[in-house]
């Protein structure tokens, strides 16, 4: 009898948190949490662009890549907003494609408890790449959308 | 889709209590557990492009020294011409870049009729909402002559423009707007250079391929229906321009004056095509 109980409780448990964030993703305003990362441009940055990639967790791990040209020369800043993941998401940078031999990692995302907003700013390069690396999860129903926002400053660094 | 194996290795620390003769001893007795895992990893083939912002692209030139010359941009009485989609989203580019090309250079007053030209042309596309809440004209008219403000307000606009596409799985138009402002500005960017050559605005011109690569392989991504073959043919000619340029170098990549000549050709070509007689 105890046994039954305690099942029945973690079922519920596990229905609720599920429940709650098939909600959060779904509630997510994107413009307001890209405007949050508009905010971090301030005062340097200018607004170039900006990709929410929505996703549905799966049973299996997903890999997702973004490539983001650049002017040799000029400053950008990137700017993550997590708030919309029910369950983080591996953001990493490379700095050449997938499968290219001489790809290198620039960046890796450092999840802080309670903050959403992460900035990077590249060093001189022409192409840069944005890899979401999605984790599995059992609840295929588990939905998440990633905010990305490019802003730029010309003139940033003084050609050779 | 593919399989990534990941070693886990995990040091077991098991503690024993030995007792030896003749006294305690404590002995600790490390063991290495090595364990594999096997990821199924889920890869999208797409890569996701991110192009600029035609106001980008404007400032780069503005700041080579691009100068103004007022009848390089398309005239706004063409924008009834513009009857099927493809006409229409492409044409949105390149009011857009006329309009940043205007607000650049301190032309308010053009910088409203073109944002006028912009609203209907958006609203021929169903595009409404993008420019429906911001107050955009009088957003302009109060900040006449003030270069920096303009721009900011035409960031404002690229923003509203993104998240109406992105909320409405319209990236595609995205890539077909920024073909049509991206040819716009190459096209009044070799115009100005061919007025008054200018070695600065020629590197511009040139560092322009990294782009290109993109926008190519992001309309080829969306062209399921074979819509946009004709256009991507053609940016795959002015492509060619660019053959000597290595988007995995670091080393600074500038045309031949001849080469300049020859893609300002083609642009024009291609941008009458685009905008018409």
């Amino acid at each position: 009898m105890k046994n039954k109980i305690s099942y029945l409780i973690l079922t519920l448990a596990i229905g609720f948190i599920s429940t709650a964030a098939v909600q959060i993703a779904t509630e997510c305003d994107i413009t307001s949490l890209k405007k949050e990362l508009k905010k971090e441009l301030k005062p340097n940055f200018k607004y170039d662009s900006s990709k929410t990639t929505r996703f549905t967790y799966k049973t299996k791990t997903q890999s997702k890549e973004m490539e983001v040209p650049l002017f040799m020369g000029e400053k950008y800043r990137f700017l993550f907003n997590t708030k919309c993941l029910p369950v983080d998401v591996k953001v990493d940078i490379y700095s050449k494609p997938k499968g290219h031999k001489k790809r290198k990692k620039l960046y890796t995302l450092d999840k802080k408890e309670g903050r959403d907003v992460y900035t990077y700013e590249p060093e001189k390069s022409r192409k840069t790449y944005i890899n979401y690396t999605i984790p599995e999860s059992s609840d295929e129903e588990l939905r998440g959308a990633m905010v990305f926002v490019l802003g730029y400053r010309i003139g940033g660094i003084k050609k050779k | 889709m593919h399989k990534v194996t990941i070693k886990i290795a995990t040091i077991v620390v098991a503690t024993s209590l030995l007792y030896a003769c003749g006294g305690n001893e404590e002995v600790i007795i490390e063991e290495e557990v090595i364990t594999e895992e096997e990821v199924t990893m889920e890869e999208s083939d797409d890569m996701t492009y991110i192009l600029p912002s035609p106001l980008q692209i404007a400032e780069l030139f503005k700041s080579a020294g691009l100068t103004y010359i007022g009848d390089l941009t398309n005239s706004i009485d063409k924008v009834d011409n513009y009857n099927s989609k493809y006409d229409q989203k492409l044409n949105y580019g390149v009011y857009a870049s006329n309009m940043a090309y205007c607000i650049m250079n301190n032309q308010t007053q053009e910088s409203i009729n073109y944002l006028a030209t912009l609203k209907k042309l958006s609203e021929k596309l169903w595009m409404t909402d993008v420019m429906g809440s911001m107050g955009l004209t009088e957003r302009l008219e109060a900040n006449v002559g003030n270069e920096d403000s303009l721009t900011y307000i035409m960031a404002d606009l690229q923003m509203q423009m993104d998240d109406y596409l992105d909320e409405n799985g319209m990236g595609y138009t995205g890539s077909i707007i920024f073909a049509g402002a991206w040819i716009e500005t190459m096209y009044i960017a070799a115009k100005v250079n061919e007025a008054e050559a200018n070695p600065k605005l020629i590197s511009r011109l040139s560092e322009q391929a990294v782009v290109l690569e993109s926008l190519v392989a992001s309309i080829k991504q969306n062209d399921d229906d074979n819509e946009f073959a004709e256009l991507i043919v053609d940016l795959e000619g002015i492509n060619k321009h660019f053959d000597g340029f290595d988007s995995d170098s670091d080393e600074d990549f500038t045309l031949s004056s001849e080469a300049v000549k020859s893609l300002s050709d083609d642009l024009t070509t291609l941008r009458t095509k685009i905008v018409g007689e």
